[in-house]
């Protein structure tokens, strides 16, 4: 188990670097020209002439060689240094330092809803399995887990926000903007609903509330199928078990086999899923950010890519790839400790 | 085998959810293959044999000559070059000859070469790369023989099908000329190689119209959604099983190649799946795409490289379980050679979970293309492609004055898509359901 | 009675109205674009210039919605040869600089800041900026860099290392001695006047420097030299040139004379606010705050233009009856642009394009020489629905012009003959060219546009269908790239015909015609080599002068009426050639709250003035 551990910390490093390396490579595969775009304003880079190009690509270090260019990358890199970021208009850091939070945001608020829906779906399910709420909620969990994200998010807007008025787009409306950004209102966590509450701002809260709700509801059905799908399944699995069996046998009313002795056991692979869950939250809602004209990283590496923003676009891949690499670690380091039975390799 | 077989197959066909799926899929599979019928693309026409036809359809013996003259009129614009063309090539030839006797120099060569390229019966680029690459120069110029060779047959034999006409009348004149016209119809349709895949504009005005009888679906962006459904489902078929075929494939080698040989092979094989994996499959594949360069096929090749970790790292976990079965090491004690055992005694019996798991990814990996098409990264304008469809009904949908008015742009796009993916994960469903029970988790 | 109740009527109306106006004391404008740079020195963009142009004040200003008539603004007169201040045969021009005017930051405006001002801008000259402006009037080169090669006699790379620095003790004498030497005398003071003196006659200069164009703007010396710009020293003023545009302290600050102070730029929320300078030397403005933000959705600018949230925003024409029918909403339709978006030839394509199919007249491509033939050109030119696009795409906001010069503009004659749809002519001059083996062969290539901007698209659609028309063996797909893509292909050549636009910098004929018609210009350019070699070709039409040179002498013209007969003359003959199709000159859209009141339109203008504005 601690060799486990200790082998997973050492290989921390020669992934991250062979993750800088792909993405690096990808990245240069555009050629100078294209690199030197980015850096320039697209109605000035369409009257430029050749010299300013010649000036402007040796400003930039666009002719040096590729490990020269890689050296320095990764040099820059450690120094928090990851260009600038055309589309952020700011250091590519900074933009993902300032978007970062709204995204952590729309996950805390979408987990909650989704473990506790999910999972109590998946249990309903198992417990009356086979029966017309099993068929029932078998039928919801495919059509979620079929139903293409962006139309789901035209569809949550479209109901939501044109027909009943209720979630606008956004992340906060314009009053509500001002007073977050003046001097008065303090930045606690960057988080907008609760630096609100912590200000005394009920209504700020409200109206950020008010923002994030159409979007986790356009999250939640594909994570609650996933959920529910693994809930069901391993809780049916348990259920099997004979220790459930045995407390049956014994007599124990059914409400107490199954929260007592079968949800316990049956939530461990459900930890898994979650996990994997809140990684994928932070790094792959770029539809819904998109579709919700939302600030985040999502929404950030989608406009990034459309404009070929490379500096900004290699920004997101590595934060979200260091995201994924860690949150993983601690998921695995987890696992094991809490069910030791597991295979390790 | 075959009495678990039949078991097996009747298990998958009383499954609901197999038949279901299967169901849905064999609807898009018929519209797929029968795309041209259903939606008929509108292939351009060469305006004589058009005007032909039409006068064939109101048959009457002034019409005759009318009718030679169109087909006249249509070799004339087809081979009216093909006879100097060849003649000039052929002398070309004879040059060509002499020149490797030594009968000629280089320079007469070139000089020659020089008079028909001025005639634009060759390519400049024959007289200007004449003297860097020579030999390559002279294999080209006798593949152009050979073209123009045959076109040249082809026009005479085209003339005499039209002298041929002239010879006869009335009914047999008829039946004659509708063949000629079809044959050269079909050559004409050959030289210009017409792609259906775009969607052509059918209306002048950017505004979405509602269903009407002629478009069935309504237009947005000026296309013709029901056809763009349609030919999307080719696709969509495409992108799905292309995708995830090769992905599989590749994911296969490394896996099971990971597996067998072990040591630092397996080692450096699953620590780059892991290099791999650590980065954001949808973000990834949108990075790559871009850089890339939009398209399809630039899509298909990001959805792939970053679309095999999952099966090798399956393939690799049963691969592993499956070495220490008996049989696998029989034959390892029997000297069977190691790529016999991988492919004939330890894929087969490993493979399923894979393939099943495969067949779930198809749904997901539409999706996925679909999500780039929409955010403007995948499929090029105008391609029939269901995520670009959609992608054009977002602005209407959101922006407009009076959003459900334009609710066709979404509806059909998206029934599409959802059934399609719901028809995969059906059968994927089933397939775990009836192959491994031991996989529901 | 009846006038009691009139009355109470009224009140309540307009009481009913005023509460209507959300935020009274605010402006706020969604537009697409954000800035680049806030450097007026260094900005070349529309979205940098609008908040300069709020910031900063000019020497002189347009009159209005005027393209040609001036205002005295930082200078108390409009130099011209009438009132005295402009001398020596046009080239010296002398604005006695306003006093009592006062920075942002308390500072006095002196003649010593306008002097800084422009020789900063000079100095700095930055790569794909807006220098060149000044520089080609008063020095008659294009960049510093020219005029310091011409000056030590040495290229640029030779005289400073990698860092900089000069590489020789000589060459940094003689570098010091060039400020002496050359820009010092050319920008000068005396007393309370700033003398420019003009290397000759240049018609269009006060047009360049007028308020608007951000180049022009005049900025506070001390503070400048505090956060780190240049230090007004002849020793070093090298240091300062070239930055890119993060490096200048001035990419996010700002310190000007102007109605507004910059208060906050903030990146990650694309907004920029303004707010209203109380010590404004012509009196505070109306308005106490201005927010300008870049909202990438239509449908989120939409949205808060129609609750009220929003006073301007950027829209899209395809949107107009959408918004027409909004209430409480004001459009303006067809207002005119200083624009053109043209279809240019690429004459001489690189033979490793992936555009042009075979790169043989094959059927299976063009050649790479395919535009060099006048008849495929002029086949091009009759097979676009000029008429069609404006109508049917643009809703009626275009204007269908004979070449690539806006109307408005001097020169511009709507008599001048224009391509109009023709298939059967267009058939003609395909049937000609080639020998009449393309009509045989029939040709494939690529028409790319850049991905977002939809007119381009159907604009390319539509020659791709009209093509077809005329013969179905002509091909053309059309595809989108990003807009690093396609100008990467047109920097290397492979874009076979390319559908651009081009905004004028200042107001004359020669900022387009330029352009697009001399070899050298920043389109013509990219014609390719067999360009240069037509355009410098002496011409009967031109009584034996060359296309460049014609060019060349209608710019330095003095005499108005003379000027517009030649480039009347020019026009008629870049017709003959189709050397470029002008697809249409777009008419813009606005779009405001009722309740802005004060709206004045300059084409010219980078953006919105808040200053006229109230609420």
């Amino acid at each position: 188990m601690t060799t486990y551990i200790i082998r997973r910390l050492l290989l921390l490093p020669l992934i991250i670097l062979g993750v800088t390396l792909i993405v690096f490579s990808m990245s240069q595969l555009l050629g100078p020209l294209k690199l030197l775009s980015t850096y320039v304003d697209p109605n000035t880079y369409a009257k430029m002439s050749e010299r300013d190009i010649q000036i402007l690509m040796k400003q930039y270090g666009l002719t040096d060689p590729f490990p020269v260019r890689y050296g320095k990358w990764v040099k820059n890199l450690l120094k928090g240094d990851l260009g600038w970021s055309v589309v952020g208009k700011e250091p590519v850091l900074d933009a993902l330092i300032h978007r970062f939070p709204y995204t952590i945001e729309l996950a805390l608020y979408a987990l909650f809803p989704i473990i506790g829906v999910g999972i109590w779906l998946g249990v309903t399910a198992a417990v009356h399995h086979n029966s017309f709420i099993d068929q029932f909620i078998r039928i919801f969990a495919l059509i979620g887990w079929s139903l293409p994200d962006f139309v789901w998010a035209i569809l949550v807007l479209l109901i939501f926000y044109i027909g009943l008025g209720w979630f606008p787009p956004g992340n906060l409306s314009i009053w509500a903007n001002q007073i977050v950004k003046s001097a008065s209102f303090k930045n606690y966590t960057h988080l907008l609903t609760i630096d609100a509450l912590l200000n005394g701002r009920i209504d700020i809260f409200w109206d950020a509330l008010r923002h994030i709700i159409g979007p986790v509801i356009a999250i939640s059905w594909l994570w609650w199928a996933n959920l529910l799908r693994i809930t069901r399944s391993s809780m049916l699995e348990v259920l099997r078990k004979d220790y459930v069996r045995t407390a049956r046998s014994k007599g124990l009313p059914e409400k107490v086999v199954i929260n007592k002795h079968a949800r316990k056991n049956a939530l461990i692979p459900v930890v898994t899923t979650a996990g994997q869950m809140v990684i994928g939250l932070l790094t792959g809602v770029v539809i819904v950010e998109m579709v919700f004209v939302r600030t985040g990283l999502g929404s950030f590496a989608a406009t990034a890519a459309q404009q070929l923003d490379y500096a900004s676009i290699m920004g997101v891949l590595l934060f979200t790839s260091l995201l994924l690499i860690i949150g993983n670690l601690i998921i695995d380091i987890s696992y094991a400790i809490i069910d030791p039975r597991i295979r390790l390799g | 085998m075959s009495e678990e077989f039949k078991r097996t197959l009747k298990r998958f066909f009383t499954n609901p959810s197999a038949l279901i799926g299967v169901t849905i899929l064999i609807f898009f599979i018929i519209i797929a293959i029968f795309a041209p019928w259903i939606a008929p693309p509108k292939i351009p026409v060469n305006k004589n044999l058009e005007k032909a036809r039409n006068l064939l359809e109101n048959y009457s013996e002034e019409n005759k000559y009318l009718i030679i003259n169109e087909l006249k009129n249509f070799w004339d614009d087809t081979y009216f070059f093909a006879e100097d063309d060849y003649i000039e090539l052929s002398n070309l030839m004879e040059t060509i000859a002499k020149f490797h006797n030594k009968e000629v120099s280089s320079n007469e060569l070139k000089a020659h070469i020089k008079e028909l390229t001025d005639y634009y019966i060759l390519n400049i680029t024959y007289y200007e790369k004449f003297d860097e690459e020579t030999n390559k120069v002279i294999k080209n110029l006798k593949k152009e023989y050979n073209k123009i060779e045959k076109k040249y047959k082809e026009s005479v034999i085209s003339l005499n099908l039209i002298n041929e006409l002239e010879k006869i009348d009335g009914e047999e004149f008829v039946k004659q000329a509708i063949k000629v016209v079809s044959r050269f119809d079909k050559n004409f349709h050959e030289a210009i190689g017409f792609n259906p895949y775009i969607m052509p504009n059918v209306t002048t005005t950017r505004t979405p119209i509602p269903p009407s009888k002629e478009h069935p679906f309504g237009i947005v962006n000026q296309k013709d959604i029901f056809y763009g459904v349609i030919w999307g489902t080719r696709t969509a078929f495409e992108i799905g099983l292309v995708v995830v075929a090769i992905s599989t494939v590749i994911g296969l080698f490394i896996g099971s190649v990971a597996a067998y040989f072990g040591g630092w092979l397996e080692e450096v094989l699953m620590r780059i799946t892991d290099i791999f994996m650590s980065i954001p499959f949808m973000l990834a594949a949108m990075v790559l795409t871009t850089i890339l360069g939009l398209g399809i096929k630039n899509m298909m090749i990001a959805l792939i490289v970053f679309g095999w970790m999952v099966t090798a790292r399956l393939i690799r976990g049963n691969i592993l379980q499956a070495k220490n079965e008996q049989y696998v090491m029989a034959a390892k004690a029997l000297g069977v050679s190691d790529f016999f055992i991988i492919v004939k005694h330890i894929l087969p019996n490993t493979i399923f979970p894979v393939l099943i798991n495969a067949t779930m990814r198809i749904g997901s990996m539409v999706i996925t293309a679909a999500a780039l098409s929409f955010l403007g990264l995948g499929a090029p304008q105008g391609y029939a492609d269901w995520g670009s469809i959609l992608s054009y009904s977002r602005d209407w949908i959101i922006g407009g004055t009076n959003p459900t008015q334009y609710w066709f742009t979404i509806l059909y796009p998206g029934i599409a898509m959802i059934l399609f993916v719901i028809g995969w994960n059906l059968l994927g469903d089933a397939l775990r359901d009836v192959f491994d029970p031991r996989m529901r988790h | 009675m009846k006038k009691f109740v009139f009355i109470l009527l009224v009140g309540l109306l307009s009481v009913f109205a005023f509460s209507q106006v959300k935020n009274p004391d605010m402006i706020f404008d969604a537009t697409l674009s954000e800035p680049d740079t806030l450097d007026p020195h260094h900005a070349y963009d529309t979205a940098s210039g609008e908040v300069i142009f709020n910031v900063y004040d000019n020497l002189i200003a347009y009159d209005g919605g005027s393209m040609t008539d001036f205002i005295p603004m930082l200078s108390t007169v409009v130099p011209s040869v009438e009132n005295g201040y402009l001398r020596d045969d046009g080239t010296t021009y002398v604005f006695p600089i306003r006093k009592g005017v006062k920075f942002h930051n308390g500072n006095d405006l002196t003649p010593e800041d306008v002097e800084y001002t422009f020789e900063r801008g000079i100095l700095y000259d930055p790569a794909a900026g807006p220098m060149w402006m000044l520089i080609e009037p008063i020095f008659g080169a294009f960049t510093v860099r020219d005029l310091v090669e011409e000056y030590v006699g040495a290229s640029w790379d030779k005289i400073f290392d990698s860092k900089m620095n000069p590489t020789s003790k000589e060459y940094e004498t003689a570098l010091v001695n060039f400020y002496y030497d050359v820009i010092d005398p050319a920008i000068e003071v005396v007393g309370d006047e700033v003398h420019i003196h003009l290397v000759r006659p240049y018609a269009p200069f006060l047009n360049i420097i007028c308020n608007g164009g951000g180049w022009g703007a005049i900025i506070d010396k001390e503070y400048s030299i505090q956060i780190g710009l240049w230090d007004g020293k002849a020793e070093g003023w090298w240091k300062y040139h070239g930055w890119t545009k993060e490096q200048s302290p001035l990419f996010d600050h700002a310190m000007g004379t102007g109605p507004y102070k910059l208060v906050e730029w903030d990146h990650a929320q694309q907004r920029i606010v303004l707010e209203r300078f109380d010590g404004y030397w012509k009196g505070p403005a109306a308005i106490k705050t201005v927010v300008i933000q870049g909202i990438d959705e239509w449908s989120t600018r939409r949205a808060m233009l129609e609750k009220g949230d929003a006073d301007i925003i950027a829209a899209p024409v395809q949107y107009l009856d959408v918004l027409k029918s909004m209430q409480g909403v004001t459009v303006i339709e067809g207002l005119p642009t200083v624009q053109i978006t043209s279809l240019g030839f690429n004459w001489e394509i690189k033979p490793e394009s992936p555009y042009i199919g075979s790169g043989q007249l094959d059927g299976n491509g063009i050649p790479t020489d395919f535009f060099e033939d006048e008849n495929v050109r002029l086949g091009f030119a009759y097979a676009f629905d000029y008429e069609g696009m404006i109508d049917e795409i643009l809703n009626g906001l275009g204007i269908h012009v004979p070449t690539a010069l806006p109307e408005g503009f001097l020169g511009f004659d709507a008599s001048l003959p224009k391509y109009t749809l023709d298939l059967e002519k267009a058939e003609n001059y395909f049937r000609r060219a080639y020998r009449g083996r393309l009509w045989q062969q029939g040709f494939k290539m690529d028409v790319l546009y850049n991905i977002g901007n939809e007119e381009r698209r159907v604009a390319a659609e539509i020659l791709r269908d009209n093509l077809a028309k005329i013969n179905p063996k002509f091909q053309v797909e059309v595809r989108g790239v990003q807009w690093p893509t396609y100008l990467d292909a047109r920097e290397n050549m492979i874009l076979p015909v390319y559908i651009i636009g081009w905004l004028a910098d200042f107001p004359d004929p020669h900022n387009f015609i330029f352009t697009y018609y001399h070899s050298q210009g920043d389109y013509g350019h990219y014609y390719g080599t067999k360009f240069v070699e037509f355009a410098t070709l002496p011409r009967p039409e031109f009584g034996g002068k060359s296309l460049n040179k014609m060019i060349e002498d209608a710019s330095l013209e003095t005499d108005p009426y003379k000027r517009e007969q030649m480039y009347v003359d020019i026009q008629k003959f870049v017709i003959d050639y189709a050397l470029t199709l002008p697809l249409y000159q777009p008419l813009a859209i606005r779009v405001h709250r009722d309740w802005l009141k004060g709206y004045v339109y300059n084409p010219i203008w980078p953006g919105d003035y808040y200053y006229l504005y109230s609420k």
